[in-house]
């Protein structure tokens, strides 16, 4: 052995802390890059469709006591959209959600509403309702008072806002309830409530934070059907903040996901399930399998040597993810591209699904999710077809890292 | 078959024996708590209540019972033992009875109102401060009334220390022209009084009750369309309204029936009820006993009687549930 080779086996005991640390510097860098990229974009976009967006959030930014709940964030909507909010809990979506709806004032940015600046509109004057988490109804009023509060808001007469009242109450499936107190309502019934109390003043926008966090599984389903049913019937658009994945996937048509504060993609929910912008993203999204690998136009060559083709061209190092649904698993080798041979080391069985974990003959981890029906022993071969266009890659530029965590989570399963 | 018969009777008297003592077993025991167990929780509350109501009804209602006997002459050492209502007849006779009430129900109305309506603001206002305002608010609350009276004296009587200031800036041309705050015909300086003592005690219930309500509430109805002021007067003042109850309320019943301070800083013509009790009560002449005792159960009885009006206007819909009957009638149709 030689002194020059002998010196590179030595640093890497000294420095991962400090290569991961450059790692994230270089990460975040890159996002904030990103991010101004897109920034630029869709400034560029907002001038030429200043007319054009019915509901667009420009270069929004709030701090509490110095600290970023919001930065920079930019949004756009058209009429009759479902738009969600996503992220995790303290991201600042609901920071956005209230300054949105006005009750919180921004730091900077700009609001608008059919081409109307709202800056200096005050709540009452946005023509937007705002449903909040658990329905929060007013303790002081019966059912139809709180249904009514907000045309009462408007001075409209009373005949005229029981009729109105009443009639959005039937249409929540709580005709007959008019006369009850909030402490007499269940959950759900409290939620549909406070929903019809949003939906009577007939807003621009309808602005939901967690609407269904409090609610149980079964209930959530119906409240998500209703909520749907009621938006294509009144054609309002609706902004949706969740922490929920797959409750924005249901409710929306496009996704906003944010990380601390800033967005990080705005996209269809298939898109951001089948690709990803980057491992953030794609972990957020339930994304497992990651592994690095060589790109040259379609061709992927992995770390153990092993190629695959994927259809999405791309060069250079690159982060790949696949899903775990889009996984097949064969018992023999039927095709002959992109199929890996592996040994299963782990099988769960969680009713809908089997969840498998597999160990390709180069080393590489991968999580499959098949039919319940295709039971595969542990310790037992199969082959693994990753098929071209569920193969998705990024730019590696946070590939140690994740290739770190990656095993870690290997290891955990 | 009598063989049988006598071996199944046997076996019957033992099973029967067995059956009585498993029956009994720790039934004594558990009996009592069985029974309270099984009580009305209601009827639970009031058996619960019963030591202390027994206390205050034998000491409070003994008391006016008492009183009501010295008034109508059963008991006392000027009646000759046969029911009369004359002291009753002399109390209502009285001008000067119609007067103190008149006065009573104005000084207590009035300051109660004025201490509510500041206090409201105040507590509004202090809602978003910290800890200090409370403690700010709860300053006042231990000095006793007299060490306020006396300290209002100073300040503003037409020799007090207001009054001089006034004078050496060379704003008044003597003491004389001080206006009248204390012992004056309306009565300004009881009112200042229960204003600078009642209003941070209210302000400290209102504060409290402030703080429960959710903060959301208000950030839901802008976010409906209420402006801020819609926003207070359909929904903190609502949801505030117990606390302003419970607090003017214990407010009306101590100035209804307090007696150093119009005693004190009160006009002399027209005095409220306490002192015309007080006067009636320590006269010379004995017979005036029974009239004192009859003014002051008129006194208890005024004042119960106001504040029961006072809680029917301050509970839910006082005149009928208009707006919710107009509800259940559309739901009907």
């Amino acid at each position: 052995m030689s002194n020059p080779e002998a010196i590179p086996e030595a640093i890497p005991e000294a420095i991962p802390e400090a290569n991961r640390e450059v790692h994230q510097q270089a990460n975040r860098e890159a996002h904030q890059q990103a991010n101004r990229e897109a920034h630029q974009q869709a400034n560029r976009e907002a001038h030429q469709q200043a007319e054009s967006a019915y509901f667009s959030v420009q270069q929004l930014t709030k701090c509490f006591g110095g600290i970023p709940a919001v930065q920079d964030l930019w949004l756009e909507a058209k009429a009759g959209e479902r738009l969600a909010l996503l992220g995790p809990s303290g991201c600042g979506k609901s920071t956005t959600l209230q300054m949105i709806s006005g009750v919180l004032r921004p730091d900077t940015g700009k609001i608008f509403l059919e081409g109307r600046s709202l800056n200096l509109v005050p709540p009452e004057g946005r023509d937007m309702a705002l449903v909040l988490q658990k329905g929060l109804l007013f303790p002081h009023l019966s059912v139809g008072e709180n249904v009514a509060f907000g045309l009462k808001m408007r001075r409209i007469g009373r005949a005229e806002r029981e009729k109105r009242a009443i009639a959005m109450l039937d249409q929540v499936q709580l005709g007959g309830f008019a006369h009850r107190r909030p402490s007499e309502l269940s959950g759900g019934q409290a939620q549909r409530v406070a929903l019809a109390r949003a939906l009577v003043i007939q807003p621009k926008i309808l602005l939901l934070d967690e609407p269904l966090s409090a609610l149980d599984a079964n209930l959530r389903g119906n409240m998500q059907e209703l909520i749907l049913r009621l938006q294509e019937e009144i054609g309002v658009t609706l902004l949706v903040v969740t922490h929920d994945q797959e409750e924005a996937v249901v409710i929306s048509d496009r996704i906003a996901l944010m990380f601390e504060g800033r967005l990080r993609q705005v996209d269809t929910p298939e898109t951001l399930y089948q690709q990803p912008a980057d491992e953030t993203v794609a972990r957020f999204f339930g994304g497992v399998n990651f592994f690095t690998a060589t790109a040259e136009a379609h061709k992927l060559t992995l770390a153990g040597g092993d190629i695959l083709t994927t259809a999405y061209p791309q060069q250079g190092a690159v982060q790949v993810t696949i899903r775990p649904e889009r996984i097949h698993l064969l018992a023999d080798q039927i095709c002959g591209t992109n199929l890996l041979p592996v040994t299963v080391i782990q099988n769960r069985f969680i009713g809908t699904q089997r969840h498998l974990a597999l160990k390709t003959a180069a080393g590489l981890n991968l999580r499959a999710w098949v039919p319940p029906s295709l039971n595969f022993a542990v310790g037992q071969s199969a082959f693994a077809h990753l098929p071209p266009d569920a193969l998705w890659c990024f730019p590696a530029s946070d590939a140690s890292v994740s290739m770190r965590v990656s095993d870690l989570s290997a290891s955990v399963y | 078959m009598s063989a049988k018969s006598g071996r199944w009777k046997g076996r019957w008297k033992g099973r029967w024996k067995e059956h009585w003592k498993e029956h009994w077993k720790g039934r004594w025991k558990d009996e009592w708590k069985w029974r309270w167990e099984d009580l009305n929780p209601t009827f639970q509350a009031y058996l619960l209540l019963l030591p202390a109501v027994s206390i205050v009804g034998l000491l409070f209602g003994g008391g006016l019972l008492l009183a009501l006997g010295q008034s109508i002459g059963l008991i006392g050492i000027m009646g000759d033992g046969s029911l009369s209502l004359a002291a009753y007849q002399q109390v209502l006779s009285s001008r000067a009875f119609w007067q103190s009430l008149q006065l009573s129900l104005y000084i207590a109305i009035v300051a109660t109102a004025l201490s509510t309506f500041l206090s409201i603001g105040l507590a509004v206002m202090l809602q978003r401060a910290g800890r200090w305002a409370s403690f700010a608010c709860q300053l006042t609350l231990p000095i006793p009334h007299l060490v306020g009276i006396a300290g209002i004296l100073l300040l503003l009587s037409p020799s007090g220390l207001l009054s001089r200031v006034l004078f050496s800036l060379g704003l008044i041309a003597s003491d004389q022209n001080f206006p009248l705050l204390v012992n004056d015909r309306a009565n300004l300086g009881v009112l200042i009084h229960f204003v600078w003592k009642e209003v941070p005690f209210i302000t400290l219930i209102l504060l409290a009750v402030l703080r429960g309500i959710q903060p959301e509430l208000g950030m839901q109805a802008r976010a409906l369309g209420a402006g801020p002021w819609q926003c207070f007067w359909h929904v903190t003042l609502p949801l505030l309204k117990p606390g302003i109850i419970s607090a003017s309320l214990i407010v009306f019943g101590f100035v209804f029936g307090s007696f150093e301070v119009p005693f004190l800083l009160g006009s002399t013509t027209p005095k409220t009820l306490p002192i015309l009790v007080y006067e009636a009560f320590t006269n010379v002449d004995l017979n005036q006993r029974s009239v004192a005792i009859a003014l002051g159960l008129m006194l208890s009885l005024i004042s119960m009687t106001s504040i029961a009006i006072y809680l029917w206007l301050g509970s839910e819909k006082p005149f009928g549930r208009w707006f919710g009957r107009s509800w259940e009638a559309q739901n009907k149709t």
